[in-house]
């Protein structure tokens, strides 16, 4: 009976494989070919009945990111298996990007673990292709409301790494309940008119937690100058040491193509910031 | 000042009437002598009082009539205790030095106050306020505060003062310290108010409870089932009542009449002489569903002592009434037909009968005394804020200040009228929805109680507020619990409580998780098969909370059908062999079940492969594997059973045992002498097992009793996982 039911498994897990292959990877971003046998070998040894060899195959379809081996995983992810395997499967669906996986990824997004839905949260996010954005993005907006603060911090980085814009209200809505992680995808997503939202917290929220959305912006190369100066005159107003070793880190490290007039800006607000208050 | 010592002679004798020594007549009840005893007979006209011999007659109807056509005409109910006829209260003053203050609450004014060491509650009537000071009785004027008279207590422990008719009768009795003991010896004074013998003290080797003294005549409750009426002005017994069917643990006269009982309410009357609760003027007052918390007497018990004064956990929680008038001899009437419950700063007015919720009010603070009196209830704050309770609606009718911290009080209002008041503020189901929101934990039990009472209104709106209560974040559990069970009890309750499951938790929206495990119960019991999609939501919802989860998926599989099939797969295949229910294997035992159950052949086949697949724990494989195959074995048992019970034949099988859950009816009967039918819905499985039993009208002590006796007879088996039967019983 367990030969059997083993042999039921092993089947289920090996056949759809070149369906797979057909699918999903014409939308995965380019990357050098992979050796087909190490690909079958590793898809089979997710069969092994020990464990290690499971995760050590998991590994390697997670390096390969090729999506011939995103049924498999899935199917694995479906046979219930225990923690370790559950978390390796999940991070290399992300790894894959395939949006075949947005089901399976999505449904474990309501695991009793928050770390299970953490992860899931960080691998639904690399998902990218355009057929399925809708449902990745409102996965992960739905994910803000998550009971857990590391899962929301996840949901909100992804927001932001994802370009949702449409997200920008229910990213508010959680910067204003105390998810800082939304300051980062407001600064990444956001225009001025959100720039200036932000920066009406100033005062009201630390600093600290502020500026990651403020860096955000002033990085953005699609984010105005005039915008950029706005939101460096709004620091000076609450010039302190935060603001200097902020500014200054900035034209440490400028990203490319910050204009010399937001840089001359910076320079005159960190020179009138004296080094100690 | 007036002085007395304890043993001086008795004023009777101005009154043509001198007594015996207390000695004398501590040895004449003990040792009758035949003269004596020929005397006690003869009755009591100007002899020696002699109380509770053995040879005065019980329960004589002539006798009762005597006493009867001596108290105040019905015509003087409602008026003033005390002989001014102003409403007063006496309150024993905090701090240092203590003292008492008396307030005319009609002038909203202080009278007077003294240092005095306070130590019993004062006891206000006629012309006077009594307390215990020390070994001492001291007598007070109401109206200037003059220290009239003392008088020693020997010893003794104080049971009780009463005061009426310029006479006051106080019992004591002895004690272990200064508390009361049920020893049978007790002594009775019966003096002026300035506390001089009016007849000698007499002693008697009986348990004494408070007196009550109405018309010239004094009422001893003794040995917890007599109540003797003494012609406070001799000392002669008049009357004997003996209560077979009742304890006596209180007397009290009002103009209204004169009442005793403990569990009920008797009402002195020509019928009394019966001594038994079906040939007097009875009342019953006896409930188990739900219970008061702090379990107060209906009365104060008179047998436990007055007490040292001081603020109690009895004082906190406590029940009061105030005597309806009637003219039939056979009834008993609260006024304004309320009881009032007080529990800390809340109270809360129900009707006697079935206690039906009429208003509940929140105070400023912690009521220290309480009296109900006809058009509300008067209330004594801790802190000294007094307010007259509205009877209609629990609204100020009146408020004053004493002005100082208050231990306990005497209230001496009854026959005043405050006026109207200002309106109360919101609508019934407002104020009741604000005490049971109140996040004070210190009120939680009255909170409960509320919640029960308010629960069996028929009003549809209260069903939305129960489920808001189920909702609240904060409540606490026994509360929850309650609502659950209340809404349980309602018509259409069950759609509120799978409303409810709509919601899940949202950070973002500040919408916490419902309270899973507790709807869950609440539906199975109530067999709500509707209920089975909205309860398999919460199965895959993280915010589940993890105690709740076996209740959880065994009602999703007794309400379910094959559409709980696949979120039960789903759940069992995602948890299986993850460590979130690796220490709770019946929760994924009862999925397993589940699907077995609902799950048909490819069910089986499902749970036969996983338990084979490389992940399975061992241990859950096994119990899977033993699930399928009883489940095959069961099938074939099955076959000849009917999808459900046939209602007819389910009743007939219950009704039939009668005798085994004969005594459950009989103790409902005796607490609810009105109830003489309950419809009692059995919640069953199909092999038997009684999953729930609710009565109509809610008794849930009878549901209790039902429960495990009903399980043991002989009920008809069926394929369905439960169903629920409605089984009319008459309590007769």
């Amino acid at each position: 009976m367990r030969l059997l039911s083993l042999g039921f498994l092993v089947g289920s897990l090996a056949a759809p494989t070149a369906v797979a292959q057909g699918r999903g990877g014409s939308e995965t971003p380019d990357r050098p070919p992979v050796d087909r046998a190490a690909l079958d070998a590793a898809v089979a040894s997710l069969q092994d009945a020990d464990l290690v060899t499971v995760l050590n195959a998991i590994s390697q379809l997670a390096e390969f990111a090729d999506a011939r081996a995103t049924q498999p995983l899935i199917r694995l992810l479906r046979a219930g298996p225990p923690d370790d395997v559950t978390h390796a499967a999940i991070q290399a669906l992300g790894a894959i990007s395939d949006p075949e996986s947005v089901d399976v990824l999505i449904e474990y997004m309501r695991h009793r673990r928050a770390r299970v839905r953490r992860l899931a949260v960080q691998s639904i996010a690399m998902i990218t292709a355009a057929r399925v954005a809708d449902k990745v993005n409102e996965a992960l907006r739905q994910a803000l409301r998550d009971s857990n603060d590391r899962v929301r911090g996840a949901a909100a980085m992804a927001l932001g790494e994802h370009g949702d814009r449409g997200a920008l209200d229910v990213l508010f809505l959680a910067w204003e309940r105390n998810v800082p992680e939304a300051a980062v995808a407001i600064g990444k997503l956001g225009g001025p008119a959100e720039a200036q939202r932000l920066a009406g917290f100033l005062g009201r929220r630390q600093l600290s937690e502020i500026l990651p959305g403020f860096d955000e912006f002033l990085r953005r190369s699609d984010f105005s100058d005039d915008a950029k100066i706005d939101l460096i005159h709004r620091l000076e107003e609450t010039a302190g040491p935060d603001v200097k070793r902020f500014l200054t880190n900035l034209l440490a490290s400028p990203p490319p193509g910050l204009s010399q007039k937001v840089k001359d800006e910076a320079q005159r607000v960190i020179r009138i910031i004296p080094d100690a208050i | 000042m007036l002085r007395r010592n304890p043993g001086s002679e008795p004023r009777a004798s101005a009154r043509g009437c001198r007594r015996s020594s207390s000695r004398t007549l501590k040895r004449a009840v003990r040792f009758p002598t035949v003269a004596a005893l020929a005397a006690l007979l003869a009755g009591p006209a100007c002899g020696p009082g002699n109380p509770f011999t053995n040879l005065f007659p019980d329960n004589r109807e002539s006798d009762v009539n005597m006493v009867l056509a001596r108290l105040p005409d019905a015509a003087t109910a409602g008026r003033s205790p005390t002989t001014s006829g102003k409403p007063v209260v006496v309150a024993t003053r905090l701090g240092d030095p203590p003292g008492l203050v008396a307030y005319d609450v009609a002038a909203k004014a202080v009278l007077w106050s003294v240092d005095v060491a306070v130590d019993s509650p004062p006891f206000v009537g006629g012309g006077v306020a009594v307390v215990q000071s020390g070994g001492e009785l001291v007598s007070f004027s109401l109206a200037s505060g003059e220290r009239l008279g003392e008088r020693s207590l020997d010893g003794l422990v104080l049971y009780g003062v009463a005061i009426d008719g310029g006479m006051v009768a106080a019992t004591a009795g002895s004690g272990a310290g200064s508390v009361a003991a049920s020893f049978r010896s007790g002594r009775i004074w019966l003096m002026d108010e300035e506390l001089a013998n009016v007849v000698a003290p007499m002693d008697a080797d009986k348990l004494l409870g408070a007196p009550a003294l109405a018309g010239g005549v004094a009422f001893i409750p003794w040995d917890r089932q007599n109540v003797s009426a003494l012609d406070a002005a001799t000392g002669g017994e008049l009357f004997r009542l003996v209560i077979g069917d009742e304890m006596i643990s209180y007397v009290f006269a009002v103009p209204e009449g004169v009442f005793y009982g403990s569990k009920g309410v008797f009402r002195l009357t020509g019928r009394s002489s019966s001594g038994r609760r079906d040939g007097s003027a009875y009342l019953p007052i006896e409930w188990s569903d739900p219970s008061f918390p702090g379990e107060p007497e209906l009365w104060p018990d008179g047998f436990a002592g007055a007490g040292d004064g001081k603020v109690s956990a009895r004082s906190r929680a406590r029940l009061t009434w105030y005597p309806g008038a009637v003219t039939d001899d056979r009834k008993v009437a609260f006024a304004d037909g309320l009881l009032y419950f007080v529990y800390y700063r809340y109270v809360v007015a129900m009707r006697p009968e079935d206690r039906s919720l009429v208003w509940v009010r929140g105070l400023d603070g912690t009521a220290s005394e309480v009296a109900a009196v006809p058009g509300g209830v008067f209330v004594v704050e801790e802190s000294g804020k007094m307010r007259f309770l509205r009877a209609a609606d629990g609204g100020d009718a009146w408020t004053g200040e004493l002005g100082v911290g208050v231990a306990r009080a005497g209230i001496a209002v009854a026959g005043w009228d405050p006026g109207a008041g200002a309106p109360r503020e919101g609508t019934h189901r407002r104020q009741v929805l604000d005490a049971l929101l109140d996040p004070d934990a210190q009120v939680v039990p009255v909170r409960k109680l509320i919640l029960s009472l308010f629960g069996r209104s028929t009003d549809p709106d209260v069903s939305r507020d129960l489920l808001q209560v189920l909702r609240e974040p904060q409540m606490p559990a026994e509360l929850r619990n309650e609502a659950a069970h209340a809404l349980q009890l309602r018509a259409g309750g069950d759609a509120f409580l799978i409303q409810a499951l709509a919601d899940h938790y949202d950070f973002l929206q500040d919408v916490p998780a419902p309270p899973v495990g507790v709807i869950a119960g609440a539906l199975r019991s109530m067999n709500a098969r509707g209920a089975a999609t909205a309860l398999a939501a919460h199965l895959l919802d993280p915010n589940t909370p993890p105690d709740t989860m076996e209740g959880l998926v065994r009602s999703v599989v007794a309400l379910g059908d094959s559409a709980v099939v696949p979120p039960l797969q789903t759940f069992f295949r995602l948890y299986g062999a993850d460590t979130e229910f690796a220490g709770a294997m019946p929760v994924l035992e009862a999925a397993a079940t589940g699907i077995a159950v609902h799950g048909g052949e490819r069910g089986l086949e499902f749970l036969e492969q996983w338990a084979v697949g490389p992940f399975a724990p061992p241990g859950l494989a096994r119990s899977v594997t033993a699930i399928v195959e009883n489940r095959r074995l069961l099938a074939t048992a099955l076959q000849g059973l009917p999808e459900r019970a046939d209602a007819g034949e389910f009743a007939a099988a219950v009704t039939g045992g009668r005798d085994a859950y004969a005594s459950c009816l009989a103790d409902a009967k005796r607490r609810r002498p009105m109830l003489a039918h309950v419809e009692v819905s059995i919640t069953v499985t199909g092999e038997g097992q009684v999953v729930d039993v609710m009565t109509t009208p809610a008794d849930s002590a009878l549901a209790n009793c039902l429960k495990p006796l009903v399980e043991r007879l002989s009920l008809p088996r069926f394929r369905a996982q439960q169903e629920r039967y409605a089984v009319p019983l008459d309590l007769e």
